[in-house]
């Protein structure tokens, strides 16, 4: 392959590179074109002057989100649920992936696949419901059955503690299918050959998956990590404000940044304000890949993304 | 062959995600039929249900008097009240194409003025719209004044409110209960606990996630909000003591008023007189038009007529309005600019659109038209000696297709509007009566500017969320020492609630001494 010329290579790729085009685009009009706008986050933007024309302020912007009192609880809030989402996420959905390649009865394996796969496509909005079928003081099911036991009932929606694992749990039953579906495919593409030679060599299904699956996708669960790294300072907001109700006795563990921009903004309607906020996530999401690449590069070369 | 075919459907693909992104910016420009050299105005307001079809056979019937009036035709924009709050001031900053839009409580004249994309009409006024700036006292004007500056002709729709409920009538008559005597919120506690007792999965108030359902309300205790400096779904924050000479700003929370009110509101949630976890909105409305529910607290108790409300959003209750007797009647500077018509700076024709406001506080068959739609089609006379319309004949509230419900939006109300039922003919006089009696604000005409201390606001609105929100609503034990109002308090010190009140407070001073008041 390297010896084909540059040329005659884009030739036999021009189909592929074709369907990559739509993708292309919709990043560049979407993602690049917009970039420019960062400079909103150090203006202080009127229309009349326009974009270019408003008066720079400096860091002012971004004053607000620091001296709010709560900075930290925003960050710890959004990095940490973020992360907890992340590792469980990614543990259940390979763990997932796993089983599902066990099951021989192909169509049992494919109705649990659309069944794991299925909570993917519930909006934000309808699993709000749910939690609120699940919680709510009043005729929630989880407080009819602590009745119907004899225990007392819980004012979950004022519980800040218990938040970070209801959400957790909800955030792993909606992507794991979507995650297992990818390691699935990851695991479907192995040559059968290695576990023939496992299997000669004398390995039990658990030595199977631990010296053959895992390390065949583990590039997979890096880029999976990665990506979701990057985004580690963004906070899903349909998430947040359908399921927790923004509810303000548990705000203390699910308040996150892009809660917080939006309540703050919808009182003040600045945009300069949630720009520098904006662009406060997207650098640190930035440094935090960058670390995060670095260190892989350092202990083991290979994993990097980059 | 594969190839070609798979290159062919990129091709597709392609092209249509560019088709569907044009074609976009062509649908907004060809909606007027302007003929001649008539201008286009864009209008945007709320409304409760707007057909298209009618939206625009009632467009046609406004442009033929528009185009030879004014020699403009209208484009009217209607908005859901969800909408609205959110998209306009969207509009408005990014200085997108309109030109005449409404502000009320959906959107405060604060909020509008705010987002630098309204025009000031003081000097357009009186050469554009010379009858519109005649009309009204130079009193009402300056109220409309935000530094200095007009950006707004405020509607006329004087209304007086009282603190209490909205209770459904086939309940207080069942148990006896004497509604129409009841000086204090406490009165209510018997009917409240026979409810309680005696009707099954029945709220005796009923509350949401969102607005509704508060006994807190500075108005009920005379105060004043300035600066729609508010919790983010809640009341207003900071506040003055609306006959007070003085004008002292104060913080709410740091009130005795508010202390008590948070008190009785804990002792009737541990009662059960609310849910204990409030529903959003929607489902609050559900439950309403069920009847799942004996009371409504509201800030807004009036003289109107219910009847038509009670159809349209409360399964047909008697909805009886019930006051607290031992309080006063709320009169603020709300409702000198709680409602009105402003003009987009993005306005190619800004004289054109104060023309076509002019219209709204001067022409009868305008204004009702957009309030009511098309005479035999949309509404028919029921008295027309005492201007009482009906819908015709088998239409409803639900089945009209035109229904802003939003009759306080498009101009001069008190002089121009239809009734919708006998009662409210009466209403009008009566509400000219209580207005003498009203307490009037010292504060009449201040419009604040909440930009110098706008880091501190976003930080006080994280801690209304966290602490105002549950104590108003009962949640939580005001004596709590990690959630109570000490607490809240405390983090409202940290916010930096001081220096916001001392800026209005610097804020009121100077206006008042520039006003010699």
């Amino acid at each position: 392959m390297r010896k084909t010329p540059l040329l005659k290579r884009r030739e036999n790729n021009l189909g592929l590179y074709l369907m990559a085009l739509p993708g292309f685009l919709v990043l560049f009009i979407f993602c690049y074109c917009p970039m420019f706008g960062i400079i909103l986050a150090f203006k202080d933007y009127n229309f009349s002057d326009g974009i270019l024309g408003s008066p720079w302020v400096g860091f002012d912007n971004f004053v607000f989100f620091f001296q709010s009192g709560v900075a930290w609880r925003l960050i710890r809030n959004t990095v940490g649920l973020n992360l907890l989402f992340m590792v469980f996420g990614q543990l259940m959905g390979v763990t997932a992936a796993i089983f599902l390649n066990e099951i021989f009865e192909k169509r049992v394996a494919k109705a649990y696949q659309s069944i794991l796969f299925f909570p993917h496509f519930i909006s934000w909005v309808i699993v709000g419901y749910f939690t609120f079928a699940l919680f709510n003081g009043d005729k929630g099911l989880l407080n009819n059955f602590l009745h119907v036991i004899g225990m007392e009932p819980v004012n979950w929606y004022g519980e800040a503690s218990v938040w970070p694992a209801i959400m957790t749990i909800i955030s792993v039953w909606k992507g794991c299918g979507y995650f297992s579906i990818i390691y699935l495919a990851g695991i479907v593409g192995i040559n059968p050959e290695y576990y023939e030679a496992a299997r000669i060599d004398g390995a039990k299904k658990r030595h199977e998956i631990r010296y053959v699956t895992l390390p065949f996708l583990k590039p997979l669960i890096m880029v999976n990590v990665f990506l979701a790294l990057g985004r580690v300072f963004y906070a899903n907001f349909d998430f947040f404000v359908n399921v927790t109700r923004s509810s303000g006795q548990i705000m203390e563990t699910t308040d996150v940044v892009d809660t917080f921009v939006v309540r703050s903004l919808t009182v003040m309607g600045d945009f300069n304000m949630s720009a520098a906020v904006g662009l406060f996530q997207g650098v640190c999401g930035l440094i935090l890949i960058l670390t995060a690449n670095m260190l892989v590069n350092k202990f083991d070369k290979e994993s990097a993304v980059f | 062959m594969k190839k070609i075919i798979s290159m062919i459907l990129c091709g597709c693909l392609a092209a249509s995600l560019l088709a569907s992104c044009g074609s976009e910016n062509g649908g907004e420009s060809t909606g007027g039929n302007s003929g001649g050299d008539a201008v286009n105005l864009k209008y945007y307001f709320i409304a409760k249900t707007t057909n298209t079809e009618d939206t625009k056979e009632i467009q046609e019937a406004l442009n033929e008097v528009t185009k030879e009036k004014i020699n403009a035709t209208v484009e009217l924009h209607p908005l859901s009240f969800n909408e609205y709050p959110t998209k306009m001031p969207l509009m408005l900053t990014t200085g997108d194409d309109l030109d005449i839009m409404t502000s009320s409580n959906f959107l405060s004249y604060t909020s509008v003025v705010q987002t630098n994309g309204v025009l000031a009409l003081e000097d357009l006024l009186p050469e554009a719209a010379p009858e519109l700036w005649n009309m009204y006292d130079q009193e009402r004007w300056d109220a409309a004044k935000v530094k200095g500056s007009i950006y707004m002709v405020p509607n006329y729709d004087p209304s007086v409110s009282y603190p209490g409920f909205w209770a459904i009538g086939e309940l207080t008559e069942k148990y006896d209960f004497d509604w129409e005597n009841a000086e204090s919120w406490e009165d209510w506690e018997p009917f409240f606990d026979t409810i309680l007792e005696k009707e099954d999965g029945v709220t005796p108030i009923l509350s949401d996630a969102d607005y509704w359902g508060r006994l807190w309300f500075p108005g009920y205790y005379g105060y004043e909000g300035v600066g729609s400096v508010k919790a983010p779904k809640g009341q207003d924050l900071v506040v003055v003591k609306a006959d007070d000479p003085n004008r002292k700003v104060v913080a709410a929370p740091f009130t005795d008023e508010y202390k008590e009110t948070i008190e009785l509101t804990r002792k009737w949630y541990e009662k059960g007189y609310f849910l204990q976890t409030p529903p959003t909105e929607a489902e609050m409305m559900s439950l309403r038009s069920e009847q799942k529910f004996a009371t409504f607290a509201v800030p807004f108790v009036g003289e109107g007529d219910t009847t038509a409300m009670a159809a349209s959003e409360w399964g047909g209750a008697t909805i009886l309005q019930a006051k607290i007797k031992g309080k006063a009647p709320i009169i603020t500077t709300g409702s000198a600019t709680s409602s009105g018509n402003c003009v987009a700076k993005a306005s190619k024709n800004p004289e054109k659109a104060l023309q076509f406001i002019q219209l709204l506080h001067t022409d009868e068959y305008i204004h009702n038209l957009l309030n009511f739609g098309i005479e035999g089609k949309h509404w028919v006379w029921k008295d027309e000696a005492k201007k009482v319309i009906q819908y015709p004949e088998g239409m409803d509230a639900e089945t009209c297709g035109w229904v802003p419900n939003t009759t306080y939006q498009f101009g001069n109300k008190a002089a121009l509007q239809y009734f919708q039922t006998e009662a409210e003919v009466d209403t009008s006089s009566r509400v000219e009566e209580a207005m003498k009696s009203a307490v009037y604000s010292e504060l009449m005409g201040f419009v604040a500017d909440p930009e110098p201390v706008k880091n501190q606001l976003a930080a006080i609105s994280t801690v209304c969320q966290e602490y105002a929100e549950p104590l108003e609503r009962g949640l939580v034990d005001p004596n709590d020492p990690d959630k109570g109002l000490a607490a809240f308090q405390q983090k409202l010190k940290e916010a930096g609630i001081d220096e916001v009140v001392a800026e209005f407070q610097s804020q009121i001073d100077a206006w008042a001494s520039e006003n010699g008041k």
